[in-house]
C-alpha cells in the first residue's frame, strides 16, 4: 500500500482529534507551578555552584587545531570553570570531561579543545545564571541560538530550565586522543531589550565523555527495593504476560521465551536499575538499534535506581531495516524467540511485560 | 514572587491553549506529556508576556517546538521509541478502502514515534499547521535547507510514495549533513 502525504494529514488530524480537551484551569496552575519552581531551582543550582570548588585537572582550551572546522579561530571568552558550575561529575554513562564559563556577549563564540577516546560520545550540557536575577533565563531562551558542533555533529542547546541529564545535546563520537567543539551563542537584540538583561550573565558548558561500565561509579542498591512505591513495578491494563527474574541468583541469568507476533502487542522492556543487556529476536541481536542515548558499547545500558526505564519493542523488529533489504513483515502468529542476556544487574530489577500497544493521543 | 498571571494569559490559554495542547500531542503523542510541553512553555512565556511583541500563539508554539526539538527526552516511565518503524502489514487488516486508511494512518502514526524529535516537529508544522518551509524554519530556528532535508528524511523514513516528496537541493542535503545529531 502507497502512502501519501494526503495519508500523513489524515493520520495528523486524527491523532489531534483524538485528543481529550485540555483542562485549561490545570495548564495555567502547571505554568505557575512551573514559574515559581523555576526560580526555586535557579537559586539552588547558583548556590550549588558557589559551594562547589572542584578541580578540573589536566584540561585546558587551547587553539583549535582542526584547520577546516569553519570557526572560530581560538578559545573566545571561554575560560575553564574552577567551580564546575554545578555540573554533576558522573551523568548516566558519562564523566565529565571539562566545563567552561563565559559572559553572556551578543556574540559567544570559541573553541574547547579536550582530551577524549575514541569510539566514545560526546555530550554537552548548557546552563545560564546571572547573579540571583532568574527572571530573565526564559528571555534568554527565547532569544537565544546557541549551536554547538564537532566532528561533523551539531546540535541546539539552551539555558533550559528543566535541567538535568536529559537535557544533553548528543553532539559526536570522539575519533581521537582530542577533540575540539565549537561553540557558537547568540542572542536576538531586537528591540524591546530589558536593560538589565545581560548584566553580569554568564554561560556555563559542561562536556561530557561516556565511559566503559567499570568506569562508573553505580549507585549502592537501596535496600527498600521490594517495598518502595518508586521502585513498583507498574501494572498495565491488558498485559498479556510478565517474565523476568524475582531472585537475585535469577538477575543474571539469560532469559529465552517464544513470542508469536501481533501487531497489536508490544514487550515492554522495564528496567528500575542498574545493569546492562543484550536482546536478541530469532538470534539477531537487536541491542544496538534501540538508539544511542541507550545502548553503550553494544548493550542497552541503565545507570542508577531512580526510576524505572520503559522500553516498547515491536515484536518484528528485527524483520525491519533499510528499505532495500527488509524482509516481509512477519505474519500474525508467526513465532519470535526472544532472548534476554543481563549483566551486572545487582537485583531482580528488569523485566518483559507483553502489553498491548497503547492507543494513539493516549 | 509572581503568583498573579500577566493580564490576558488566563484570556490567551483559555481561547489558544487547545489549539497549542493539539500541537503538543501530535509531538508527544503522549496527552500527559503533552499537558507538561504545553506548561512548560506557558511558563516561559509568562515571565516573557510583557514583551511579546504581536502573536502570543506563535510566540508559544516556538517554544514548544522548540523545547520538544531541543531538548525533550525520553522520560522515565514514558515512553520509548524504537529506532525503526513498523511495516504496512502486506496481508491488509483493513475492511475494503477505509481500513486501508485507518490501517494506513495507525501506522504513520506509529512510525511518527520513531522520527527523531527535530524530524517529528518539522512533520507536525509542515503537514498539520501547513507552515510553509520559511515559516518552520523561522519557528524551529533553523534554515530552509535544513527544514527541507528535515522534511526529506522524516517522510522517507514514514515511507511517504517516493514520487509525491522532493528531492533535496545540494545546498540541502549539505545541511543534512550538518544537522542536529540526536
Amino acid at each position: 500500500m502507497t502512502r501519501t502525504l494526503d495519508d500523513l494529514r489524515g493520520a495528523l488530524q486524527d491523532e489531534a482529534d483524538a485528543a481529550a480537551y485540555p483542562d485549561v484551569d490545570a495548564l495555567v496552575a502547571g505554568a505557575r507551578r512551573r514559574v515559581a519552581a523555576s526560580r526555586r531551582r535557579r537559586l539552588a543550582v547558583l548556590g550549588a555552584a558557589t559551594a562547589a570548588v572542584l578541580v578540573v585537572g589536566g584540561l585546558a582550551v587551547t587553539r583549535p587545531a582542526h584547520k577546516a572546522l569553519p570557526q572560530p579561530a581560538d578559545r573566545g571568552p571561554f575560560t575553564v570553570s574552577a567551580s564546575g558550575a554545578g555540573f554533576p561529575q558522573y551523568q548516566p554513562g558519562m564523566k565529565r570531561l571539562i566545563v567552561v564559563d563565559a559572559p553572556m556577549l551578543a556574540r559567544t563564540n570559541g573553541s574547547i579543545v579536550v582530551p577524549t577516546h575514541a569510539g566514545r560520545r560526546l555530550v554537552v550540557r548548557m546552563t545560564c545564571t546571572q547573579n540571583d536575577n532568574m527572571d530573565n533565563v526564559n528571555e534568554w531562551d527565547v532569544r537565544m541560538f546557541a549551536m554547538f558542533s564537532a566532528l561533523g555533529g551539531s546540535g541546539r542547546s539552551s539555558c533550559s530550565t528543566s535541567g538535568g541529564f536529559y537535557d544533553s545535546l548528543d553532539l559526536a563520537i570522539a575519533t581521537a586522543a582530542k577533540t575540539t567543539v565549537l561553540a557558537d551563542v547568540s542572542f536576538n537584540q531586537e528591540p524591546p531589550l530589558r536593560p538589565d538583561l545581560f548584566k553580569g550573565a554568564k554561560i556555563h558548558v559542561a562536556i561530557y565523555e561516556s565511559i566503559p561500565w567499570q568506569d562508573y561509579p553505580l549507585p549502592p542498591r537501596p535496600a527498600d527495593m521490594n517495598t518502595s512505591a518508586q521502585h513498583a513495578w507498574s501494572s498495565e491494563p491488558g498485559t498479556v504476560r510478565v517474565l523476568g527474574p524475582t531472585t537475585v541468583q535469577e538477575a543474571n541469568k539469560p532469559l529465552t521465551f517464544t513470542q508469536p507476533f501481533d501487531p497489536k502487542l508490544s514487550l515492554n522492556l522495564e528496567v528500575r536499575g542498574p545493569g546492562r543487556m543484550r536482546v536478541l529476536f530469532d538470534g539477531v541481536d537487536v541491542s544496538e538499534r534501540i538508539g544511542p542515548t541507550l545502548t553503550q558499547d553494544r548493550f542497552i545500558s541503565f545507570w542508577g535506581y531512580d526510576g524505572t526505564a520503559s522500553i516498547g519493542l515491536p515484536v518484528d523488529i528485527a524483520s525491519i531495516g533499510a528499505s532495500a533489504t527488509i524482509p516481509p513483515p512477519l505474519k500474525p502468529g508467526t513465532p519470535v524467540t526472544v532472548t534476554i542476556e543481563p549483566q551486572e544487574f545487582q537485583g531482580p530489577d528488569w523485566r518483559i511485560a507483553v502489553q498491548p500497544i497503547p492507543p494513539s493521543g493516549g | 514572587m509572581r503568583d498573579t498571571p500577566p493580564e490576558g494569559f488566563v484570556e490567551f490559554v483559555v481561547a489558544r491553549g487547545p489549539a497549542l495542547h493539539r500541537t503538543a500531542v501530535l509531538l508527544t503523542r503522549q496527552e500527559q506529556s503533552a499537558e507538561d510541553l504545553v506548561q512548560i512553555a506557558l511558563a516561559k512565556a509568562w515571565r516573557s508576556w510583557g514583551r511579546i511583541d504581536g502573536n502570543h500563539e506563535a510566540y508559544v508554539r516556538r517554544i514548544i517546538v522548540n523545547e520538544f526539538a531541543s531538548s525533550w527526552r525520553r522520560r522515565w516511565r514514558g515512553e520509548v521509541s524504537t529506532a525503526d518503524l513498523p511495516e504496512l502489514s502486506r496481508d491488509g487488516h483493513g475492511d475494503g478502502d477505509h481500513g486501508d486508511t485507518v490501517s494506513t494512518r495507525q501506522s504513520l502514526l506509529a512510525a511518527l514515534v520513531t522520527l527523531p524529535p527535530r524530524q517529528r516537529a518539522v512533520v507536525v508544522l509542515r503537514f498539520f499547521h501547513d507552515y510553509t518551509e520559511a515559516a518552520t524554519a523561522e519557528t524551529m530556528g533553523t534554515s530552509v535547507g535544513t527544514v527541507k532535508s528535515q522534511t526529506f528524511k522524516a517522510l522517507a523514513a514514514l515511507r511517504i510514495s517516493e514520487e509525491l516528496r522532493e528531492e533535496p537541493t545540494a545546498d540541502a542535503a549539505g545541511s543534512a549533513r550538518e544537522g542536529m545529531t540526536r
